[in-house]
C-alpha cells in the first residue's frame, strides 16, 4: 500500500510518498498563505519524482498546523505524534526529539514504538523558532543559511535576549551600531535560541539519545549552540525537515486512528 | 494556513450593545420578563433553569431592588456569611466571566488599560475594574475581600473601595488549617459582623443565620451525591458546562435556590445515567481539569469534548472540600470552610486533591487551564506537574485566558490538545 504524509508548516510545506518500508519520494515547498495549495504542490513534486498515477495513493495523514486545511488527507494528527513515530522509524533508540520549525519549537519524549510520552511547544512567542532567525539574518544582512557557519567563527558571542524578538531585534541592532562583529552576534543569536529550547527540553526531561529534526537543524551554529546547553550529541537526520512528514506517512502505513 | 481557529462571539466593544445591556439589568420589568421566559420556555435543564432564575432575582435585588444592602466580595468569601446578615453579595470576578460570555470583555479591558490598570494583570480584575468604571456593575455598600490565595483581588476591591468612599475589609486568611488558625479567622469574622452593624446596620440574627446554615448543608449534601454520580461511566455531564456554573454556585450556598439546583442536578444526572444518555456522545480518555476554562464562547471546549471525545470527568472547582457546617457555630465554620480549600496553604494539598480525583474519577491524564495573571497558581504549577508525573498522570498545561478572547490563540491550544489526546488515547 502507498500512502502519503503531509507536512504542512508556517515556513515550509513536506509531502513524502511511501510504499511499506521504502520512502518513494519526498519534496519541500514554501508553504506560502494557502496552506491547501501548498500542500497539493508538495504532493505534486513528489509525485513527479515516482512512476504513480495519483489514484493508487493510498491513505494521505496531514500533520503540522496547516494540518486542518488538508482537506483531500484521510487524516489529521499532530506534529507531537509525527514527529515522535518519523523519529523513532529513523533512529529507533533516540529518547528524545527536537524539533524548530518556523513557527514554533517543541520537545518531544518518545516512548517505545515512537509513541509520545510528554512534550512541550514553546509559548506563544516566535522567540525560539525559526522566523527569530529569520528576523535576525535579515537585521544582519546575512542570507539565512550563512547565519550558522558565521556563528562558528565567533571570539566572544553577544549576549541577546532570549524572551522576545523584537526586543533581541532592538538588542541586535544596538549591537550592529556598537560595531560588535557580525560573527559575535551570530553566535549569540544561536545562543538565544538555543537557551530557550535547552529550557524547554528540561521541562520534558532531556533522556538521551537527543535528536534534533525540523529546518533549524540545518543551522550548524544552532546545533552547536544547543549541543552545549544540553551537554549532549545531537543526532541530526539527513534530511532534518522531512520527519514529520515520514512520520504522518508512517501512521497512514499503519492505520493510526 | 490552517483553518482559521476563532473565538466565537469575540466582537470589540459594541456601544449599542453595551447600553442596551446596562439598561436591561436595571430594569425591574426586563428581569421579571428574563424570569418568566425561563420558567416557561422550553430547552432548559431543569437546575439551569434554577441558576438562570436565581440570577435574575440577584441581579435585580442588586440593580433595581436594592432594599438590602450590597456586598462586593471576593470568590473566596462564603456566601453563606453575607445571606446570613440579610445582605445581598455582588463577586466582581463572577460578573466579569458572565460579561465574557455576553462579549463584554473587550468594554472592560479598554476601559481598565485606560485607567492605567497593567496588561499583565489578571484579566478577570481588569474586566471587572473596567466594568466597574463604566458603571456596569452595581453600587456596592461594603466590599469584601480575603487575603488568600489571590493577593490583587484584595487590591482591587481596595481600589474600588476608595474610589466609592464605601468601607473595605480585608479577611487575613491563614495557610495552616490549625485551631490558631481557625480562631483567627473566627475572631474577624466576629469583628466583620460588628463593623457592619455599624456600618451597614445589619445585625446578627442566630436563627436567620442558623438557616441560611442549614439551606448551606442541605445544598453540600445533595453536591457530594453529584459528585458521587460522576464517578459514572460514560460520564453522565458535560464538563465543561459544570466548570461553567461555578461562579453562580459559590452565591447559592445558603439559599433555597442552592438546595433546589443540587437536587435538580442529582435528578438530572441520575436521569441520564439510568437512561444511558450521557451529555457528551463521544468519550475516549477521562480527564481531571484544573483551574478555570475560557468564559466567552470559544471553540476550545466544544474541541475537545465533541471533536476530540475528551471528558472532563471532573474539576478541582466542583470539588466539595469543607464538612458540614455547624449551625450552632456558624461564623467559626465558615472560618473552617474558608481555610479548608485545597488551593489555600501548601501546594502539596492541591497535588493530593489533584490525585486523589484523578483515582477517584478514573482520569486518564489532567489538564492545568492557566488563566493569564493568575500567579498563585502558575507560581507552582512545576511542583503539579512534577508530582502528577511521578504518579503516572500526564499533565497538560493550557496557557489561556477565561475572559480575554483577544489572549487566547486557539491554534497552538488546539495542537497541544490534539497532542495531548493523542497520547492518551
Amino acid at each position: 500500500m502507498v500512502v502519503v504524509g503531509i507536512d504542512i508548516g508556517s515556513t515550509s510545506g513536506e509531502a513524502l510518498i511511501l510504499d511499506g518500508k521504502d520512502i518513494l519520494a519526498w519534496s519541500i515547498v514554501d508553504t506560502g498563505y494557502n496552506s491547501l495549495r501548498a500542500a497539493r504542490q508538495a504532493l505534486d513534486k513528489a509525485l513527479a519524482e515516482t512512476d504513480l498515477p495519483r489514484d493508487q495513493l493510498g491513505r494521505v495523514v496531514a500533520t503540522g498546523y496547516g494540518r486542518v486545511a488538508v482537506e483531500f488527507a484521510d487524516q489529521q494528527v499532530t506534529e507531537i505524534s509525527c514527529y515522535a513515530r518519523g523519529i523513532h522509524h529513523i533512529f529507533p533508540h533516540v529518547r528524545t526529539v527536537i524539533d524548530i520549525g518556523g513557527q514554533d519549537s517543541k520537545v518531544v519524549a518518545v516512548g517505545p514504538g515512537g509513541r509520545p510520552l510528554d512534550f512541550a511547544m514553546n509559548d506563544k512567542c516566535a522567540a525560539g523558532t525559526g522566523r527569530f532567525l529569520e528576523v535576525m539574518a535579515r537585521v544582519l544582512e546575512l542570507d539565512l543559511a550563512e547565519l550558522g557557519p558565521s556563528a562558528l567563527h565567533a571570539r566572544h558571542a553577544a549576549e541577546i535576549s532570549s524572551t522576545c524578538t523584537v526586543f533581541a531585534e532592538s538588542e541586535v541592532i544596538s549591537l550592529v551600531a556598537d560595531g560588535v562583529d557580525r560573527e559575535d552576534i551570530a553566535a549569540g543569536i544561536c545562543r538565544s535560541i538555543a537557551k530557550r529550547v535547552g529550557a524547554m527540553a528540561r521541562r520534558v526531561g532531556v533522556e538521551p539519545p537527543v535528536a534534533f529534526a525540523g529546518g533549524v537543524a540545518k543551522n550548524i551554529g544552532v546545533v552547536r549552540a544547543l549541543e552545549e546547553t544540553l551537554g549532549e550529541t545531537l543526532i541530526i537526520p539527513e534530511e532534518p525537515q522531512i520527519v514529520g512528514a515520514l512520520g504522518a506517512a508512517l501512521l497512514a502505513r499503519d492505520g493510526y486512528e | 494556513m490552517s483553518k482559521p481557529a476563532t473565538n466565537r462571539g469575540q466582537p470589540g466593544p459594541d456601544p449599542l450593545h453595551f447600553l442596551v445591556t446596562k439598561g436591561l439589568l436595571r430594569s425591574r420589568l426586563a428581569l421579571r420578563m428574563a424570569r418568566l421566559v425561563v420558567r416557561r420556555q422550553k430547552g432548559y435543564r431543569p437546575h439551569e433553569r434554577v441558576s438562570l432564575d436565581f440570577t435574575l432575582n440577584l441581579v435585580e435585588r442588586l440593580y433595581a431592588d436594592r432594599s438590602a444592602p450590597a456586598v462586593w466580595i471576593n470568590i473566596f468569601v462564603p456566601s453563606e456569611l453575607i445571606w446570613g446578615l440579610k445582605l445581598v453579595p455582588f463577586c466582581p470576578e463572577t460578573a466579569a466571566a458572565v460579561g465574557a460570555g455576553l462579549g463584554l470583555s473587550q468594554v472592560g479591558m479598554e476601559r481598565s488599560a485606560a485607567l492605567g490598570y497593567p496588561v499583565d494583570l489578571c484579566s478577570f480584575h481588569r474586566s471587572a475594574a473596567g466594568l466597574s468604571a463604566a458603571h456596569f456593575y452595581p453600587r456596592a455598600d461594603a466590599y469584601l475581600a480575603t487575603s488568600n490565595l489571590c493577593d490583587v483581588t484584595g487590591q482591587m476591591m481596595a481600589n474600588f473601595a476608595h474610589q466609592a468612599g464605601r468601607p473595605f475589609v480585608l479577611l487575613d486568611v491563614p495557610q495552616s488549617q490549625d485551631k490558631a488558625a481557625v480562631d483567627y479567622l473566627t475572631a474577624q469574622l466576629q469583628g466583620l459582623v460588628h463593623r457592619w452593624t455599624k456600618e451597614l446596620g445589619v445585625r446578627f440574627e442566630p436563627d436567620r443565620m442558623r438557616q441560611v446554615i442549614r439551606l448551606s448543608n442541605q445544598a453540600r449534601a445533595l453536591a457530594v451525591e453529584v459528585a458521587a454520580l460522576r464517578e459514572a461511566q460514560p460520564a453522565p455531564l458535560r464538563g465543561s458546562e459544570m466548570l461553567g456554573q461555578l461562579g453562580l454556585l459559590t452565591s447559592m450556598f445558603g439559599r433555597p435556590a442552592g438546595v433546589a439546583y443540587y437536587r435538580a442536578l442529582r435528578d438530572y444526572t441520575q436521569e441520564r445515567i439510568q437512561r444511558a444518555e450521557p451529555e457528551q456522545a463521544i468519550q475516549k480518555v477521562r480527564l481531571y481539569w484544573m483551574q478555570l476554562r475560557p468564559y466567552f464562547p470559544a471553540e476550545l471546549m466544544p474541541h475537545l469534548e465533541d471533536e476530540l471525545g475528551g471528558v472532563v470527568a471532573f474539576d478541582e472547582m466542583n470539588t466539595v472540600w469543607w464538612d458540614a457546617l455547624d449551625e450552632e457555630n456558624p461564623l467559626r465554620s465558615l472560618a473552617r470552610k474558608m481555610l479548608a480549600t485545597p488551593l489555600n496553604g501548601p501546594v502539596e494539598r492541591r497535588v493530593d486533591s489533584a490525585l486523589r480525583h484523578i483515582q477517584r474519577y478514573r482520569c486518564a491524564g489532567a489538564v492545568h487551564f492557566s488563566h493569564w495573571g493568575c500567579r498563585q497558581t502558575a507560581g507552582a504549577l512545576h511542583v503539579v506537574r512534577q508530582e502528577l508525573r511521578r504518579k503516572g498522570v500526564p499533565l497538560l498545561i493550557l496557557d489561556g485566558d477565561c475572559v480575554d478572547p483577544t489572549n487566547l490563540q486557539l491554534g497552538p491550544l488546539r495542537t497541544r490538545v490534539d497532542a495531548f489526546i493523542e497520547m492518551l488515547v
